[in-house]
């Protein structure tokens, strides 16, 4: 691995970053939540199995409903009619996500919350991307 | 006057009694009962949770502070010290990661815990005041979320507003009860409380993170 | 006993907030000056608290290979003086990240300075620059 890594072109990234914000797509975080509402926090995964695409998951709790973003950054998106139903620890939401050539698409995500007690939870479930179902898997970050 | 006499070893021995539950020695018989507590649903899955796996993920056994009733819950003794020069009082914990906590008696208001300087935290901003000269009345706000405010393991979050009411009934007997008003994880504030009993002893040395090897055997069920 | 306990909080007080306090370990112990690291990516999660406010980056490369990489900042009470508060870095805002890589390698450094995307560069009161109680004059 390189002692140096890239270095961004960092005038064009501003340009897109003022573009996020206008769609509110960055917010102050101090998520520590480890024992508060289950999903709050941040959570890095996958989709499309094993070697499948990286996707990182913020999720935040108000007291009343879940909100959150894909992919903090450049391609964000909101997270949509998220729900999380304590009876089963199923976890629902909805998102138009952007992929790396720009592409947006509807996306619907179902999983199960396991080992909940755990500050390193997992989400298990599936991944569903116009007509295309893959697995789905993230985990908790400490 | 929380505290021993003067020249006197002495400190409440905490670590039984609870916030839910009549009767029996310690609770108090105004507590609620279990399926009384206004929890959202979330909130009673997750201590459902805690209970079924022996509360083996408990932040407390690895050494994290004991926040709120946490801290009344927490064996190897409690002291309240009052310095009424200082116009503070300090809850020392003899065990758990050797807490000392301090309640502001100044008369001073909460930061605000948007401000950017204000961090939230395992014991939370605590300002008080004496009640009918006989009870101290902590209100605290700016709880984190990386511990259980109880033994139980009733979840919270950083919406937590805490006020505990604390009255020495007789020399030996402190009566504690804690309000959590919580709207995050509950749907309504709630009380409960118990006692705790004087030793005329003095707290032993004890550092949780001393010799704790107990956290890598914790599986649970 | 009130004297000794006004002197032992005033002191605590002191030691607490002061930017030029000690740092509890050394950098060199941790942290390899040798392997520096110039980093751009989103931020994904804020830990602002004691005894170090970490924050943690997503890289992406070229392939869309995607790490994580928790960086290490000083304390709250050192970076307040320094132009931070806890609301300065925001989820999901992208930041250039200077500093050393630790010597257990992994996708974790000490951050020397972040620059934020108005383009403002900020030290961040690393305990490369803050003696540890461990080193001798």
């Amino acid at each position: 691995m390189p002692n140096i890594w890239w270095v961004s072109n960092v005038s064009f990234k501003k340009m897109l970053l003022r573009i996020a914000s206008v769609l509110g797509l960055t917010f102050c975080g101090v998520l520590f939540a480890q024992e508060g509402f289950p999903l709050k926090g941040t959570w890095h995964g996958n989709f499309g199995g094993e070697s499948g695409t990286p996707i990182t998951l913020i999720f935040n709790w108000d007291g009343k409903s879940i909100s959150g973003i894909v992919n903090p950054g450049l391609r964000s998106s909101q997270l949509e009619n998220a729900s999380l139903n304590p009876s089963n620890w199923t976890v629902h939401f909805e998102t138009n996500y952007k992929d790396r050539s720009g592409a947006v698409s509807k996306v619907v995500v179902d999983a199960k919350l396991e080992d909940i007690t755990n500050r390193r939870r997992v989400l298990n479930g599936t991944w569903t991307q116009g007509d295309q179902k893959s697995p789905f898997t993230a985990k908790r970050d400490d | 006057m929380l505290s021993a006499a003067p020249g006197k070893n002495g400190f409440w021995n905490s670590g039984t009694g609870g916030l839910h539950g009549k009767g029996g020695a310690m609770n108090l018989s105004t507590n609620l009962e279990l399926d009384e507590i206004p929890f959202q649903p979330w909130a009673r899955a997750l201590y459902d949770e805690r209970r079924r796996d022996q509360q083996k993920n408990d932040p407390h056994a690895r050494c994290l502070p004991p926040g709120g009733p946490r801290q009344f819950h927490t064996p190897y003794g409690l002291l309240i010290y009052e310095l009424p020069e200082m116009q503070r009082v300090l809850i020392l914990s003899g065990g758990g990661p050797r807490t000392w906590r301090v309640v502001y008696m100044d008369g001073r208001p909460h930061p605000s815990e948007d401000d950017g300087d204000f961090v939230n935290g395992f014991l939370g901003h605590s300002v008080g005041k004496w009640e009918n000269k006989d009870t101290l009345v902590i209100d605290t706000v700016g709880f984190n979320e990386q511990f259980w405010f109880a033994r139980a393991g009733y979840p919270h979050t950083e919406a937590l507003h805490l006020t505990e009411r604390i009255t020495r009934v007789d020399y030996d007997t402190l009566k504690y009860e804690a309000t959590i008003d919580d709207p995050g994880a509950y749907t309504k504030p709630w009380t409960g409380g118990h006692n705790i009993y004087f030793v005329e002893e003095d707290f032993e040395e004890y550092f949780c993170q001393g010799n704790n090897r107990d956290a890598e055997h914790l599986v649970g069920e | 006993m009130g004297n000794a306990l006004r002197f032992g909080l005033v002191a605590l007080g002191i030691a607490i907030t002061s930017g030029s306090a000690y740092a509890h370990h050394s950098f060199a112990a941790e942290y390899d000056d040798k392997q520096q690291f110039k980093l751009t990516g989103a931020i994904t999660k804020v830990d602002w608290s004691n005894p170090h406010v970490y924050f943690y980056i997503d890289v992406e490369d070229d392939k869309g290979n995607v790490t994580n990489w928790a960086m290490e900042m000083g304390a709250p009470g050192a970076l307040r003086g320094r132009g931070w508060d806890k609301n300065t870095l925001k989820i999901g805002e992208v930041v250039t990240v200077e500093g050393a890589r630790a010597k257990t390698g992994g996708f974790h450094g000490n951050a020397r300075s972040v620059t934020l995307p108005s383009g403002q560069a900020l030290g961040t009161a690393s305990s490369r620059d803050t003696p540890s109680t461990s080193q001798t004059k």
